[in-house]
């Protein structure tokens, strides 16, 4: 209370109120630990079962994979800006994010948008010769 | 507007029962959303409650009852707002009272908002890892805050359902426990409010937005539009945390005497305005 002198009662009840807040506090570390911790997942291969012709594409749910003359490539439809799913525009061939207009090449360069980062790109593997037919394997 | 007329629409703001109105429709919503629990897999967000709109008898209506009060009761909770700020009502709490309750605007929000992110559609998927991204910007506070609200990208909507089943509901009970207690409000008080919520429920399906090739724009739920514009101008930590927290910090201010409470009015209208501008941006650009 205020003008009450400081005896050592009231310093000890002082104290013993601040330890418990500390404690709380303290608590709320093993707490954001234990909901911060992620079990490492496995690398996940996801199969596109067809073969794409030359300048075609395949939509799928977390890539988009192209076929140029090079060979295939994958690149990932999560937008680098805050994660939305992107849809290929065919017409004129950029990836667009849905949410905020953020651009994207074929190849996954940036080109406008308020995304600052290009779209990572998966290892893809074509198969052509396999018991469960031809397409190709992309490592995510 | 003529000074008279201007002082019978406050007057009729004032004298509104929002309180009453928000409660009878949390009331709906909480037994509403009991239901839909009931059917609902959050391990299958999306072909769980599309298979409440097709599949389940009456899931339908079920949603849109749960959907429809759910709004009812965060527009008739800013009306409540409104009014006691109106009254200078919130002059008479002490200071720590004003604080409790406010928050419960922050957890009413969010209980919004993660209805919006279970059902998983386009519009629930984008604003799910956009709410994560945002939080994931804030340095240090960040990830605890996400791993306490969100992890969608790597525990999918587990999280998200727990906090909006349990955690989000306590809180806001926690900050209104005081409050409403002093007040009872009965089914039997608000019977045209129920008839007409249940009556659009019959007649009208929640929104549902199928993720499809050739989805060029998603617009979020009407009370993220403005922010959802924003992002495309601002940095996520921005437009996302310090946009909103602003008129937060404002509303708190209220609380105070003049000329702070003055002062923070004029900043929260000033506020509203913008970010009532930046929505209709959202629409018109869409």
């Amino acid at each position: 209370m205020r003008g009450e002198p400081l005896t050592r009662r009231i310093f000890l009840a002082g104290s013993w109120s601040w330890l418990r807040w500390a404690a709380g506090i303290l608590l709320l570390y093993p707490l954001f630990r234990f909901l911060g911790y992620r079990a490492p997942k496995q690398p996940r291969i996801v199969k596109v079962g067809k073969i794409v012709p030359v300048g075609g594409f395949a939509l799928e749910h977390d890539f988009i994979l192209f076929v140029g003359q090079g060979g295939p490539w994958a690149v990932s439809r999560k937008c680098t800006h805050l994660g939305c799913r992107l849809n290929y525009q065919e017409k004129e061939g950029v990836l667009l994010c849905p949410c905020h207009q953020s651009r994207f090449s074929r190849e996954g360069v940036r080109l406008s948008g308020p995304a600052r980062k290009n779209l990572p790109r998966f290892q893809v593997v074509t198969v052509r010769e396999a018991k469960d037919g031809k397409g190709y394997l992309v490592s995510l | 507007m003529s000074v008279s007329k201007a002082m019978n629409i406050r007057a009729l703001i004032i004298e509104t029962k929002w309180g009453g109105l928000s409660l009878v429709s949390l009331y709906l919503s909480v037994l509403s959303g009991m239901v839909v629990a009931l059917q609902y897999d959050p391990s299958t967000p999306y072909f769980s409650a599309s298979s409440l709109d097709l599949l389940t008898p009456f899931g339908q209506f079920f949603r849109a009852c749960h959907f429809y009060s759910s709004q009812l009761f965060f527009l008739f909770s800013l009306g409540h707002l409104a009014a006691v700020i109106l009254a200078k009502a919130e002059q008479q709490l002490r200071f720590g009272k004003w604080l409790l309750l406010l928050g419960s605007v922050p957890a009413a929000l969010l209980l919004l908002f993660t209805g919006y992110v279970l059902r998983a559609d386009a519009t629930g998927e984008a604003a799910g890892v956009i709410a994560e991204n945002i939080l994931l910007s804030i340095p240090w506070l960040g990830e605890p805050l996400n791993s306490l609200l969100f992890t969608i990208e790597a525990e999918g909507m587990k999280r998200v359902y727990a906090n909006h089943l349990l955690g989000l509901g306590l809180v806001w009970g926690l900050c209104c426990w005081e409050h409403l207690r002093r007040y009872r409000v009965g089914f039997a008080q608000h019977r045209l409010l129920l008839f007409a919520t249940v009556g659009i429920s019959l007649c009208l399906a929640a929104p549902m937005e199928p993720s499809r090739l050739g989805l060029f724009h998603i617009q979020g739920p009407w009370f993220m539009l403005g922010l959802q514009e924003l992002l495309r101008y601002l940095q996520p930590f921005w437009a996302g945390v310090i946009f909103p927290l602003a008129v937060v910090v404002a509303l708190v201010w209220v609380g105070k005497e003049n000329p702070l409470r003055r002062r923070a009015l004029l900043f929260v209208a000033s506020w509203l305005v913008v970010y009532f501008c930046l929505s209709v941006l959202a629409v018109l650009t869409c």
